[in-house]
């Protein structure tokens, strides 16, 4: 198994950088397309939220990544150092359809194989993704 | 991502190329006031290079069309890659936004909505 860690400061900028990451490192892999863009747009939604949301865009907190390939699965976890949490993942208003924000975690939801919502030991939110490769699927 | 601005008319079309996300997606609402400020408020996006989008570029593009619709403009899409088209289905603004095939059939219908 494979396992690459990255951190970024809590500015926007990260966001561009991140992603440049995540691509070389589908690359790298060899993903396959579709689980390599199930991965990117996933894991952006997780990573903007705890940039905007989680660390507020303070640069001094950091957003913490880490993904993990093996033959059969992806899986990945972004951590924020915020104080959010569950709390406010729970108290989310739903979306309406002309909102401008709310659509994340629905695309999350219907990329990923897997996704789960814990907190990090200081009280940040942690996002744990899983995504199944064509290896694991033709098996099936 | 770039923006490119090229104006037909009435109608200005912007041509995204890049990642649409929260840094491009400021950008393109940036790029909108811009217009609005000139008085321009038919626009037409052109996604075709757009590789990348995720849900802060969609509340970009929302954002947009609701400043649009605020000064009785019209914002219509274009040549949506098939992961885009995919993801504007799932979030069910396909229902929401003009979308056309073409640049060329969206500005034919901004003409003939100028006629009308």
């Amino acid at each position: 198994m494979a396992t690459h860690r990255f951190a970024y400061p809590s500015v926007v900028e990260s966001e561009e950088r991140f992603l440049n990451d995540l691509a070389q490192v589908a690359q790298r892999e060899r993903l396959e397309e579709d689980v390599r863009r199930a991965m990117m747009l996933t894991l952006s939604e997780a990573f903007t939220n705890a940039l905007v949301h989680g660390n507020r865009l303070d640069p001094a907190k950091t957003v913490w990544v880490e993904v993990r390939v093996d033959e059969a699965t992806v899986s990945a976890e972004v951590a924020d150092e915020g104080n959010c949490g569950l709390a406010e993942l729970a108290a989310r208003p739903q979306t309406g359809q002309l909102d401008d924000h709310g659509r994340g975690i629905g695309l999350m939801e219907h990329f990923a194989a897997e996704v789960v919502f814990g907190e990090t030991l200081t009280g940040g939110l942690k996002v744990s993704v899983r995504f199944r490769r064509l290896v694991e699927r033709t098996r099936g | 991502m770039t923006i490119t601005v090229e104006t037909f008319g009435n109608v200005a079309v912007l041509r995204l190329n890049g990642r649409l996300d929260l840094a491009s997606g400021a950008e393109l609402k940036q790029k909108a006031k811009d217009l609005f400020a000139q008085d321009r408020t038919t626009l037409h996006l052109n996604l075709a290079g757009v590789e990348f989008i995720n849900s802060s570029g969609l509340g970009a593009l929302v954002s947009t069309m609701k400043e649009t619709r605020l000064r009785k403009g019209r914002l219509t899409l274009s040549n949506l890659a098939s992961y885009v088209q995919e993801i504007f289905e799932i979030t069910q603004l396909s229902h929401i936004f003009e979308i056309f095939p073409t640049e060329e059939e969206a500005l034919v219908s901004n003409r003939a909505a100028v006629i009308d």
